[in-house]
């Protein structure tokens, strides 16, 4: 039969090395606060561009930067901006190519799109949208938010630059070497009580499948508290 | 004179416990559940306990342990059966009920809480800042896994007992897993083509786990959606226990 000790000191044993890979594959692939991209887009006729930022995993600010456009609207949603941007009933666009990622070591989906669009539907889209007085944009997303930026270029075929950056607000993790520590230690102390009870069983009859093992007295039980 | 009972269907469920968390195969399961747990909360950048408690046993977790189950409850128990050590344990001085419960303690609770629990702890550990804010909401969101899995559990001890062989309870409970499986995912398929709200709610309602996230993120849910799987797992629980007092009949 398993005693405590034995049982515990496996149980810390397997946490501290899962901790410890933890903390290293951490080290190798964990997540950064900030992450970004920029780019220029080339708009042609009847085009205009979209900037999408999804906060999918992880609250934080978002910052957008677009030098040569003759006008800049944004809207902040609720889920996937792709999604909303596809779908036409809610602002009346076809999205052209799309270059989307998402940034698994800071948790968001940034994108650029070109977005096909005609006089009529985007006159009535921008109405539902707001309008930035500069050519910078910044504001606070929470987790699960988006954000959807719809830049007129002053010219068709004149290219857009835009810089889009997002400074996540991850939680606060233990640094990959005092989680490594920390696992080091646990599994010295269950390797320790593993080996303590070891000793202590040393001898001692072994767990058998047979019937008669499992007779509770054979296994230190007093028989009279079975009676 | 009840103290006494107690005391020895917990010496009962201690006895049966060193079967099911015998290593190598337990020690393998906790390593692997624990380890790529904290794995996936090391690479994800989590921000809340719901979502931790979610990213560490979502994806890799739940099905781990169900297998885990499939394997040592649903097998072990029908091997206890088939071996006679079942018949040995309902003649020592307790009830069927008392028997049955502590089987249900060895095989299905110690191993979910633990399972579970592991990658919880190792998550916690490696990032600490997610779980702080919100100990009590990783804790519900623990148990609500433990409830998950402790319904397959459940139900595959009966499976088990009813069916009194190793081979055959182990596959059954696999089915009863990828049905259960394959079922929300038709459902979840369905409520999108057909464009049913109630379809829909039906199959978040089957992963317990989601809908108590929801719920703890402050999200809305219907007042029935809670209660699907706990009810489930009450009935195979009744099922269980009535089985193992009325019609358990040793092979």
């Amino acid at each position: 039969m398993t005693s405590a000790g034995g049982l515990a000191g496996r149980i810390l044993l397997v946490l501290g090395v899962s901790i410890f890979v933890a903390s290293i594959v951490g080290a190798l692939v964990g997540p950064k606060p900030a992450v970004g991209e920029e780019g220029t887009l080339v708009p042609g006729r009847g085009e205009v561009v979209g900037l999408l930022v999804w906060a999918q995993s992880a609250p934080g600010n978002v910052s957008v930067e677009v030098k040569g456009a003759a006008g800049v609207y944004y809207a902040k949603l609720r889920g996937d901006p792709l999604s909303y941007l596809s779908n036409a009933t809610s602002f009346g666009v076809r999205v052209g190519e799309v270059e989307a990622r998402r940034d698994v070591r800071g948790g968001v989906f940034l994108a650029s799109a070109k977005l096909k669009v005609d006089l009529f539907t985007l006159n009535f889209a921008l109405k539902r949208l707001n309008k930035t007085t500069g050519d910078t944009l910044s504001m606070s997303l929470r987790l699960g938010e988006s954000l959807v930026v719809v830049v007129l270029p002053a010219q068709p075929g004149e290219p857009l630059t835009y810089r889009l950056s997002f400074h996540s607000r991850i939680a606060e993790r233990l640094p990959p070497i005092d989680a490594g520590l920390e696992g080091v230690a646990l599994a010295a102390v269950g390797a320790a009580l593993l080996w303590r009870s070891k000793i202590k069983t040393r001898g001692a009859p072994q767990p058998s499948r047979r019937v008669e093992s499992r007779c509770p007295w054979r296994l230190g039980a007093s028989r009279s508290s079975w009676r | 004179m009840a103290r006494g009972r107690l005391s020895r269907a917990l010496q009962l469920a201690w006895l049966d416990s060193s079967d099911t968390l015998r290593p190598p195969g337990f020690d393998v399961m906790l390593l692997i559940v624990s380890a790529v747990g904290g794995a996936l909360a090391a690479v994800q950048p989590l921000s809340d306990p719901v979502g931790a408690a979610n990213a560490v046993l979502d994806p890799v977790g739940v099905f781990a342990v169900s297998l885990y189950l499939a394997m040592r409850v649903s097998s072990g128990v029908a091997l206890l059966a088939s071996t006679g050590l079942l018949q040995l344990y309902l003649a020592y001085p307790l009830s069927r009920l008392e028997v049955a419960g502590a089987l249900l303690a060895s095989r299905v609770l110690v191993p979910v809480a633990t399972l579970a629990g592991a990658p919880l702890l190792v998550a916690a550990l490696v990032v600490p800042g997610a779980v702080s804010g919100g100990l009590g909401l990783y804790v519900a969101q623990y148990l609500a896994y433990v409830v998950y899995l402790s319904f397959f559990g459940v139900t595959f001890a009966l499976i088990a007992v009813a069916s009194k062989s190793p081979g055959t309870s182990s596959a059954g409970s696999l089915a009863f897993f990828m049905l259960y499986s394959g079922l929300y995912v038709i459902l979840s398929i369905a409520a999108v083509s057909l464009g049913s709200a109630t379809l829909r709610r039906l199959a978040e309602a089957m992963l317990f786990y989601r809908v108590t996230g929801d719920m703890l993120s402050g999200l809305s849910v219907e007042w029935w959606q809670p209660l699907l799987v706990p009810g489930l797992l009450a009935v195979s629980l009744a099922a269980y226990l009535a089985y193992m007092w009325r019609r358990f009949e040793p092979p």
